[in-house]
C-alpha cells in the first residue's frame, strides 16, 4: 500500500482545480477519516439514539466513558506505539520480515493484558454498584481499544490508509446500527454495541496484518532487547499522549469545572464539548499536511539521501539539501495557511454549526479559543512529524516533554484563573512548545549536512 | 587496546604486526616466528593491529616462551566511536592543519625533514584527537573546504570516507603508542600504519627502531589501489583526460607514500631482503646510508632430510604454494598448465594455500581449470605442510605479479626442488644467483620467466621436466645456494648482531 504517495500525484498531475479538490478529499479521508469518524459518531449517537431512550443521561455516560477509555488507552499505549513503529520499520530495513508479525502480536498482547489488569482493576473498585456486566463491558472496551491502538498505528506507518478508513467506517457502522436496536436496555446494551463495533474493527486491521505477514511464530518478544529499540521512543510516545490528554484532565478532575457522570468518571461541559468541535475543525489542516508531507517532502527527502549515498558532489548534496529544507518549511506553511483559512470559515459560521449540534451559544467564546488551540495542535504535530522523520530523537523527546509540562501547568493555572483564561492553557502551552521544536528543528537542519555525515 | 599477554618482563624488541602475526598465516608471520624462537636471549613483545576484530579468528601460532608481550589493536572499528556533539576544537590546531596540508603539497616530493609536531603524540592524542577529527565542525569544515578546492568533481561520499578511513587509523596508532609498554628496540616489518607507530614510539621513548620491509608496502598498496574496483571512478569518460587516476586514488597512494617516508626518515635501520628491494626504498626516499641488506634464512637441516623421501624418478608435479589472491596470478599458471599438458598429458599442476581469502578469485580460478578441461591435473589442495608437499613435487613455482623475498623458494631449495618463477622481488637474486660473485657461480636453480607469460612459463616447465640432467644440476645449484648464503643460523645472526648493537648504542647509531 506504499502507492498513496504516487496516487496522489497522479491525481495532481492534471493540474486543474477539481484534481487538486480530489487529492485534497483524497487526503482529508485518509489522514483525518478515523478520527472524524470516531469523534462524529460519538457526537451523532447522542442525535440518533435519543428518540429511542427515556432518560437522554445513559447515551451521555456512554459518550464519556468511551472518551475516558479513548483517552486512558492511548496513554498506556503511548509507551508502544512509537517504540513498536520504529523496531518494525527496522526490521524491515534489514528484510527480516518473519520479525514483524510475531513481535507486533506480541506488543499488541502485552498492551492488552496491561490494559486489561488495570482496566479490571480499577472497575472492580470503583463500579461495584453498576454490576458484574459493566465492569467486563468497561475491562473489554478497553483491553480491546490498547489493542487496536497499537495495529492501527502499525498500519499507518505502513501506509494501510485505505483499508484503515475502509475497517473504520464499517465498525462504526456497525455500532450504530446494533445500538439502535439494544438502546432501550439501557447504558450496558451501548457498550455492548461499542464493543461489537471495535471488535469488528479490530480484528479486521489484525486480519489484514496477518494476511499481508508470514510468520512462523505467534509471539516474540524481541523488542525487550535493548539494543534493538529507542528507549526515547518509549518516553516521546507517551508524553505526547499524555501531553494531549493533560488539559482535559485538569478540567475533568478540578471539582468546579467539572460534574460527575458515573462513579469516579467526571466530566467538564464548558471544556468537553467545544473541545470535540475544535477537534473536527482541524481536518483540512491535517489533510494538508498529509499530502504535503508525503507528496512533496518525502520526494525531496528521499532525493536528499540518495544522493548523499549514491555519490552527489558536494554541490549537488547541498542543492538538494536546501530544496528538501524549504520542503520542510513549507510543509508547515501551507498547513498553516490553509487551516488559518478553515479557521476564518469555521469562526464565520460557528453561530450555524453551534445551532446544527443544539449546543448553547454560549461556548462561542471557548470554542473560538480552542479551536486556536487545535490549531497550534496541528502545526505541533507537523513539526514533530519532521523531527522524527529525521529522525531527531531527542529533540522529539524534548518538545513532547515540554508540551506535557506546560500543558499541565498552564492549564492547571487557567483554571484558577477564572472562565475568562479557559483554554489558553492549551494554547500558550503549545506556543511554548512549537518555538522549543522549531528552535530544535532550525538547530538541526542549519547544520544538516554536518549532522548527516559527522554525527552518523 | 587489549593486552592478551604480559608477563611484566623488560622487552628487548617490539614488534608491530600489521596485520600479520600471531592471527594470520604467511611469509612475515613465519619471519615474525622463526625470528622470536630463534633468538631466545631476547625478550620479545608484539603488537597487532588488524582491521576490525570479526576478520580475525583464532592466534595461529604456538606463541613462544620469550614472547612477554603480546597487544591487539584494531584500525578500522569505528564501533566503539560514540557519538559525541558538541566536540571542541581549538581553531590554532586547525589553521596548523591547513599549514600540514601546504606542507605536504609542497614538501611532499622531497626529502625535508618533516615538521616536529608531526612526531608528538600528544598532537594526535591531545590537539586534534580521534573525536575532534570524527565529530568537530572544524573537522568538518576543513574536509569541505579541501573537497572544494581539489575534489570538487568527485562523489563527495568516496571523498568523505576516504578522508576518514585513511587517517582515523592515525589516532588509533597514537593512542597506542601513548600506551605501550617499556622497551629497549622497536622493530616493525613493514612501513604503513605500524611503521608510523613504530616511528612516533622511537620519537617518543628516544629507542632505536629498525624497520624490515619485506616487500615495499608502499608499492603494495600503489598496486592494490590502481586494481580496487571499490573506488569506482564515477566521473564520465569527458570529465578525465587519458590516463589519469582519480583524486581519491591518489589521496590514498599520497597518504602511503608520505607514511613511508616518514617511517624511512624515523628508523634508525632499514633493511631489505634483497638488493632490488634496496633500490627500490632508496628511489622512495630512504637514505643509503642507513639502508642495509639481511636475507631471510631457512632451517636447512631439518628440510634437506626430505631429498631422502624423493622417487628416483622426477616427479610429473608442478605445485605452486601460495594463497590464491590475485597478487599470486594464479591464473596465469592454470594457463601454462594448459599449455603443459597438451605436450605432456601426465603432468600435474598442484595449487597448496589456502583458498578462503578471496572466495570469488578462487572461484574464477576454479572455473578457468574447468573451461579449459583441466581437472585432473590441476588440483586445489588447500592448506598443506610444505614439508609433505615438497618430495612429490618436481617443480616448485611462482607465478606471482609481486613478492618480497619468498622464503618457500628457499624452502625448496633446501628440500632438493628447482623453481621456476616469475622475476619480482628476489626471485631473480634467488634462482640465478646475486649475492655476490661466489653466488653466480653456483649457477641456475630453476628458470626466471617474465609476469604473466604463459608460455613463458609452460617453456620453462616441460624443459625442466624432460630435461633431467638440467634438472640434476639445478637442484645440485639449489642446495649449494641456499646451504652457502640462506641458512636460519645465518638468518639469526645477523639480527642477534643487529639487535645487540642497538641496544648497546641507542638511537644514535647507525
Amino acid at each position: 500500500m506504499a502507492g498513496i504517495s504516487f496516487e496522489l500525484r497522479k491525481v495532481l498531475r492534471e493540474r486543474t482545480l477539481t484534481s487538486i479538490a480530489k487529492a485534497f478529499g483524497y487526503s482529508t479521508l485518509l489522514s483525518a477519516g478515523p478520527y472524524l469518524i470516531s469523534i462524529i459518531t460519538i457526537i451523532l449517537s447522542y442525535y440518533l439514539l435519543s428518540p429511542f431512550v427515556v432518560d437522554k443521561k445513559i447515551i451521555i455516560q456512554f459518550q464519556v466513558i468511551i472518551t475516558y477509555l479513548v483517552a486512558f488507552s492511548l496513554i498506556l499505549t503511548g509507551f508502544s506505539q512509537l517504540m513498536i513503529t520504529r523496531f518494525i520499520a527496522d526490521r524491515i530495513f534489514e528484510k527480516k520480515y518473519n520479525l514483524i508479525l510475531p513481535n507486533l502480536v506480541g506488543n499488541m498482547v502485552l498492551n492488552m493484558g496491561l490494559g486489561f489488569i488495570t482496566s479490571f482493576l480499577f472497575s472492580l473498585i470503583f463500579f461495584k454498584n453498576q454490576g458484574a456486566i459493566f465492569i467486563l463491558l468497561f475491562t473489554f472496551n478497553f483491553t480491546i481499544f490498547c489493542g487496536l491502538w497499537i495495529i492501527n498505528i502499525v498500519l499507518t506507518s505502513l501506509k494501510s490508509y485505505k483499508f484503515i478508513l475502509f475497517s473504520f467506517v464499517l465498525g462504526y457502522l456497525a455500532f450504530l446500527v446494533v445500538s439502535i436496536f439494544l438502546v432501550r436496555f439501557g447504558l450496558n446494551s451501548l457498550l455492548f454495541s461499542f464493543f461489537i463495533g471495535q471488535a469488528l474493527l479490530f480484528f479486521m486491521l489484525f486480519g489484514y496484518m496477518v494476511k499481508n505477514h508470514y510468520s512462523d511464530e505467534l509471539f516474540r518478544f524481541d523488542f525487550f532487547n535493548r539494543d534493538l529499540i529507542y528507549i526515547s521512543l518509549i518516553f516521546s510516545g507517551f508524553l505526547y499522549n499524555l501531553g494531549v490528554w493533560i488539559d482535559k484532565f485538569v478540567f475533568w478532575f478540578t471539582p468546579f469545572t467539572s460534574v460527575e457522570v458515573l462513579g469516579p468518571i467526571r466530566a467538564s461541559l464548558v471544556y468537553d464539548i467545544p473541545m470535540f468541535i475544535a477537534y473536527i475543525s482541524i481536518a483540512p489542516g491535517m489533510a494538508v499536511f498529509f499530502l504535503k508531507l508525503e507528496v512533496e517532502f518525502a520526494e525531496y527527502y528521499d532525493k536528499y539521501y540518495k544522493a548523499v549515498r549514491e555519490g552527489a558532489t558536494l554541490q549537488k548534496i547541498y542543492e538538494y539539501g536546501d530544496d528538501m529544507i524549504l520542503s520542510a518549511r513549507n510543509v508547515i506553511l501551507d498547513t498553516m495557511r490553509i487551516q488559518g483559512i478553515a479557521f476564518i470559515i469555521f469562526i464565520l459560521f460557528d453561530v450555524y454549526l453551534l445551532k446544527l449540534f443544539k449546543i448553547s451559544l454560549l461556548y462561542i467564546p471557548l470554542l473560538h479559543v480552542l479551536m486556536l488551540g487545535t490549531y497550534l495542535q496541528l502545526i505541533f504535530m507537523a513539526v514533530l512529524a519532521i523531527l522524527n522523520y529525521f529522525d531527531r530523537r531527542i529533540e522529539a523527546f524534548i518538545s513532547s516533554a515540554t508540551f506535557t509540562i506546560t500543558n499541565f501547568a498552564f492549564s492547571l493555572l487557567t483554571v484558577f484563573l477564572g472562565p475568562y483564561y479557559y483554554g489558553y492553557g492549551l494554547v500558550f502551552s503549545l506556543l511554548v512548545s512549537i518555538l522549543v521544536s522549531i528552535i530544535l528543528l532550525r538547530r538541526f537542519l542549519d547544520e544538516i549536512h554536518y549532522n548527516t555525515f559527522m554525527l552518523n | 587496546m587489549t593486552e592478551l599477554i604480559n608477563k611484566e618482563k623488560f622487552i628487548d624488541v617490539l614488534l608491530i604486526a600489521e596485520g600479520t602475526y600471531p592471527y594470520i598465516r604467511g611469509g612475515v608471520s613465519t619471519w615474525i616466528h622463526d625470528l622470536i624462537n630463534g633468538l631466545p636471549e631476547f625478550n620479545f613483545g608484539v603488537i597487532f593491529l588488524g582491521s576490525r576484530p570479526e576478520d580475525y579468528g583464532e592466534i595461529k601460532y604456538q606463541l613462544p616462551e620469550n614472547l612477554v608481550y603480546l597487544s591487539v589493536d584494531y584500525l578500522f572499528d569505528f564501533k566503539d566511536s560514540r557519538i559525541i556533539r558538541n566536540t571542541k576544537a581549538k581553531k590554532e590546531s586547525f589553521s596548523y592543519l591547513h599549514f600540514l596540508h601546504k606542507w605536504f603539497k609542497e614538501h611532499g616530493n622531497v626529502n625535508a625533514d618533516f615538521p616536529q609536531k608531526l612526531k608528538d603524540i600528544s598532537f594526535y592524542t591531545k590537539e586534534i584527537n580521534r573525536d575532534i577529527f570524527l565529530r568537530s565542525r572544524e573537522s568538518w569544515n576543513f574536509i569541505i573546504d579541501m573537497y572544494s578546492d581539489y575534489a570538487l568533481e568527485s562523489p563527495f561520499i568516496d571523498y568523505f570516507w576516504t578522508i576518514r578511513n585513511m587517517h582515523a587509523p592515525i589516532f588509533t596508532v597514537a593512542n597506542v603508542a601513548k600506551n605501550a609498554p617499556d622497551f629497549a628496540i622497536v622493530h616493525s616489518p613493514s612501513t604503513g600504519y605500524a611503521g608510523f607507530l613504530a616511528s612516533l614510539l622511537s620519537y617518543d621513548r628516544k629507542k632505536p627502531f629498525i624497520l624490515t620491509e619485506h616487500g615495499i608496502y608502499t608499492r603494495e598498496r600503489k598496486i592494490d589501489l590502481l586494481n580496487t574496483d571499490w573506488l569506482i571512478d564515477k566521473r564520465l569518460f569527458f570529465q578525465k583526460d587519458i590516463g589519469e587516476i582519480d583524486h581519491i586514488k591518489n589521496l590514498w597512494i599520497r597518504f602511503f607514500e608520505s607514511i613511508g617516508r616518514f617511517t624511512y626518515k624515523a628508523s634508525t635501520l632499514i633493511i631489505s631482503l634483497f638488493s632490488t628491494a634496496r633500490e627500490i626504498q632508496i628511489s622512495y626516499g630512504a637514505d643509503p646510508e642507513k639502508c642495509i641488506i639481511v636475507p631471510n634464512g631457512v632451517d636447512v637441516e631439518n628440510l634437506s632430510k626430505l631429498i631422502e623421501k624423493r622417487p628416483k624418478e622426477i616427479p610429473k608435479v608442478i605445485t605452486l604454494l601460495g594463497r590464491v589472491v590475485p597478487i599470486k596470478d594464479v591464473k596465469t599458471f592454470i594457463k601454462a598448465m594448459r599449455i603443459v599438458c597438451s605436450r605432456m598429458p601426465d603432468v600435474e599442476g598442484w595449487i597448496v594455500g589456502p583458498t578462503d581469502e578471496d572466495p570469488d578469485y578462487y572461484e574464477e580460478c576454479k572455473n578457468l581449470v574447468e573451461t579449459f578441461k583441466l581437472e585432473n591435473n590441476v588440483k586445489f589442495l588447500g592448506f598443506q605442510n610444505p614439508k609433505d608437499i615438497f618430495p612429490k613435487t618436481g617443480i616448485l613455482t611462482l607465478t606471482s605479479i609481486s613478492e618480497g623475498m619468498p622464503l618457500v623458494v628457499l624452502e625448496g631449495f633446501a628440500a632438493g626442488v628447482p623453481c621456476v618463477a616469475t622475476d619480482v622481488g628476489s626471485c631473480r637474486q634467488l634462482i640465478y644467483g646475486g649475492l655476490n660473485e661466489e653466488d653466480i657461480k653456483i649457477g641456475k636453480a630453476g628458470e626466471v620467466v617474465p609476469i604473466a607469460n604463459p608460455e613463458k612459463l609452460a617453456e620453462a616447465y616441460i624443459k625442466l621436466l624432460e630435461d633431467e640432467n638440467l634438472w640434476k644440476e639445478c637442484q645440485k645449484a639449489a642446495l649449494n645456494r641456499v646451504k652457502s648464503f640462506y641458512t636460519r643460523q645465518q638468518f639469526l645472526d645477523n639480527y642477534r648482531k643487529i639487535y645487540l648493537e642497538m641496544k648497546e648504542n641507542g638511537r644514535n647509531q647507525l
